[in-house]
């Protein structure tokens, strides 16, 4: 399934993680990513990210993750509400 | 307004609510919330911090606009300010790093195009409270036991109020208000029974009455004009609350309670005793109720016709009930699970199940009472689906136990200050 229309969720707070996704017109899927954690768990991020995506069957977006210290559950279900309201 | 229990959809919700803030007032925003971990944020003591914290800044600064939430993120405050954002901002990070209860809120500062950093101020970032890493990165990998961090909070404040009456008295009476569900009384989500109160005027409330309590403290405990001395600082509590709550009665059953326990721990602060204190203090007030005088409030009324003594009662026998059966309940209960919210729910419950409650009394007749008190029984030891199910037929029922509340701050009140003595 291809992300058509952008959508976000999340906040800027501490521990939270603002998610944007937006068409991605090279179809496939591009991870970009900012935190303030990135070198204890940038990894560890992405691979969360790609897994949630995965998930939802999304084979084509941009996600732009900008990330405050989230924990994985909170990256997971920020990134689905992005892609439900992308879908709605 | 019902308890969310999802703080993720909850901090978007403020995320837009700020914002709309930010359209409608200007300037600048700064938003006061409890640095607490986990997912359900609202307990008794996020609630005093952070209504501790609105009080120190509202007196710091020139506020244009105030208000307040409850969610599963807890009490959140937010201050509309005539003040440039940037040295506010450096304002709000000193406070952080020297106010006793810094490190346990977040201060936010942001205007309609920017959110402020600790790094615009070349700040790191904060520390953990338990351990010298950033507490970001200790989140992150859950390095820290909730219970440990719950625990270290918990001693922080308690640190805090115990070394002051007047903080005591205002943690016993927002402790109480805090907590949720409650049968028909005021919480930070409903007004209950009460379409004519809510939180707010109960801390506007406890904020006018609390400095009274200095002056409760600097009473000769054996000046033979004791009693009538207090009874002089009563009226005048009294009258500050009716000031502040433009004549509703939040807490006139509690200033009664709390000036009589006050004074009995300052003249003897032993617990196995503390009793025959009350008896001794209060012998005055069964004076009250001589067949002289004309009865003037509804605890009175009833004592004359039914023999019914409410917290009057209560006090002429020395409190018994309190030292020796609703205290222990609550401290039993918060040993076993830490859990404050629900040792006080609980403990309310059990006081609501064996007290002549007047002002259930005054709604609903004995039957009325009669109701409460064995609903109140069989609730005790049911969960909070439960306990929001009776709570919304008090409600259908116009009923609300307001004295069994004032006895659950004055046990909150025991418990801080009975821990501080090592007298528990």
């Amino acid at each position: 399934m291809k992300i058509e229309k952008p959508a976000q969720a999340g906040t800027l707070e501490s521990n939270d993680i603002y998610v944007q996704i937006l068409p991605n017109p090279k179809e496939e899927i591009e991870i970009r990513l900012k935190s303030v954690v990135m070198l204890q768990f940038g990894k560890q991020i992405r691979q969360v990210a790609m897994q949630t995506l995965n998930e939802k069957g999304i084979t084509s977006c941009i996600l732009n993750l900008e990330d405050k210290g989230a924990l994985d559950y909170t990256i997971k279900a920020r990134i689905e509400s992005a892609v439900e309201r992308s879908l709605c | 307004m019902t308890e969310s229990t999802n703080v993720l959809s909850d901090r978007e919700e403020r995320a837009s609510f700020q914002r709309r803030l930010l359209e409608r007032y200007g300037h600048s925003l700064v938003v006061v919330r409890a640095n607490y971990p986990g997912n359900q944020k609202h307990t008794p003591d996020t609630f005093y911090v952070v209504e501790t914290m609105k009080k120190y800044l509202r007196s710091s600064s020139n506020v244009l606009h105030e208000t307040s939430t409850t969610t599963s993120e807890g009490r959140v405050g937010y201050l509309i300010l005539d003040e440039d954002p940037m040295s506010l901002k450096r304002r709000m990070v000193d406070l952080e790093e020297s106010h006793p209860f810094g490190r346990l809120v977040d201060i936010d500062v942001l205007t309609l195009t920017k959110a402020y950093h600790r790094s615009d101020l070349g700040k790191g970032m904060r520390k953990c409270f338990l351990c010298e890493e950033i507490a970001q990165v200790c989140v992150r990998s859950q390095r820290h036991p909730l219970h440990e961090l719950f625990a270290f909070y918990h001693r922080s404040v308690l640190e805090y109020v115990e070394t002051n009456p007047r903080e005591m008295f205002r943690y016993a009476l927002l402790a109480e208000l805090s907590c949720s569900p409650k049968f028909g009384l005021v919480t930070p989500f409903t007004s209950g029974s009460h379409d004519d109160m809510d939180a707010r005027m109960f801390i506007a409330s406890i904020d006018a009455l609390s400095p009274f309590i200095e002056d409760v403290v600097g009473l000769e405990t054996d000046d033979p004009l004791l009693f009538s001395k207090l009874r002089t600082i009563g009226r005048s509590m009294e009258e500050a609350m009716f000031r502040a709550t433009h004549g509703k009665n939040t807490h006139k059953g509690a200033i009664f309670l709390f000036l009589i326990l006050i004074t009995a721990l300052r003249i003897n602060p032993d617990r196995s005793t503390l009793n025959q204190t009350i008896r001794t203090l209060t012998e005055p007030v069964k004076e009250d109720f001589s067949d002289e005088i004309q009865p003037t409030t509804v605890g009175l009324r009833w004592h004359r016709s039914h023999g019914i003594g409410g917290i009057r009662g209560l006090v002429v026998d020395g409190m018994n009930p309190v030292l020796d059966d609703y205290l222990p309940f609550f401290t039993d209960e918060m040993k076993r699970t830490q859990d404050m919210n629900r040792a006080m729910v609980k403990t309310l419950l059990h006081i609501m199940s064996t007290l002549q409650d007047t002002t259930v009394l005054k709604r609903g007749g004995l039957d009325g009472l009669s109701w409460y008190q064995k609903q109140a029984s069989k609730h005790i030891d049911q969960d909070k689906e439960a306990w929001q199910t009776f709570s919304e037929e008090c409600i259908s029922r116009k009923l609300s136990g307001g004295g069994s509340a004032d006895v659950l701050a004055i046990v909150i009140y025991l418990y801080l200050a009975l821990s501080k003595e090592g007298n528990l």
